[in-house]
């Protein structure tokens, strides 16, 4: 997964973190700077389920549209500078109106999934459908 | 008309040569999260990402995968993973002439050479229609 550092906040160890509800292998709820961050397993959302559980050593914070969101990952590969990716649309064919990502970021061989404004947008209403 | 003979999910099927691009060596599949049935992800093709099916559709799902067949389709290219390296060959087209052996939702027809027939691929059927 690649995070556009715009919308990151802060990343935490997720073990220290001020859970007041749940915890890192739950999700949960976190008070971040006075402010309580929803916490979302990405094995939670829907169509999210098969992908590998995640030890959640990591608790990312990250801002979108003013809204808060945590989001918990096993590790934090590295800061690339966006030149040293090269940016793809989804193929035509994976696309749907409920995909929570639209580019695909691909960097020595491998593919990431960018997570940007569309997919925390996306967690937001998995939220309120919860 | 010309036609590849392949094999996925341990069936024998025909593919209209017109349909594709080239075969390469099965690349690393990337499974991808949410991406409609019976995609599985994307593999890079000169590394870009390409919409690849589950391995063994349209038959058994899973399976050997040695190549990847890039083939064009009304959703634009969409990787095919194959089991045997593909065989091209001039065949006739025939019609189902019996109900005995009733044609697939993704079956365009039969491939008839040589004393066999195959079940001949429509590669657009494959896609479900929300990719469309």
């Amino acid at each position: 997964m690649a995070i556009p550092v715009a919308l990151l906040r802060e990343v935490l160890e997720s073990d220290s973190a001020a859970w007041t509800e749940g915890g890192h292998r739950l999700g949960g709820l976190v008070d971040w700077q006075g402010r309580s961050v929803p916490v979302q397993l990405l094995s939670r959302l829907p169509g999210w389920e098969e992908i590998p559980e995640c030890s959640g050593r990591h608790l990312l914070v990250v801002e979108e549209n003013r809204t808060l969101h945590g989001l918990l990952v096993d590790d934090i590969v590295g800061i690339f500078p966006a030149e040293g990716f090269i940016l793809h649309d989804v193929p035509e064919a994976l696309r749907g109106p409920a995909l929570l990502y639209g580019h695909l970021a691909v960097l020595d061989g491998q593919v990431m999934i960018v997570c940007g404004q569309r997919f925390f947008a996306g967690l937001t209403a998995a939220r309120g459908a919860a | 008309m010309r036609v590849f003979l392949l094999k996925a999910g341990g069936l024998d099927l025909a593919l209209e040569a017109g349909r594709v691009d080239r075969v390469v060596e099965m690349p690393p599949l990337f499974r991808l999260p949410q991406v409609p049935e019976p995609f599985a992800g994307v593999c890079l093709v000169d590394d870009k990402p390409v919409a690849v099916f589950e391995p063994g559709t349209p038959g058994r799902p899973g399976g050997e995968s040695g190549y990847l067949m890039i083939v064009l389709s009304r959703s634009g290219v969409i990787g095919l993973p194959v089991s045997d390296v593909p065989t091209v060959l001039a065949a006739n087209r025939g019609e189902v002439d019996t109900d005995d052996e009733p044609a697939a939702d993704w079956q365009a027809g039969w491939v008839v050479s040589r004393g066999s027939r195959w079940p001949l691929i429509d590669i657009d059927r494959l896609i479900p229609a929300q990719c469309m």
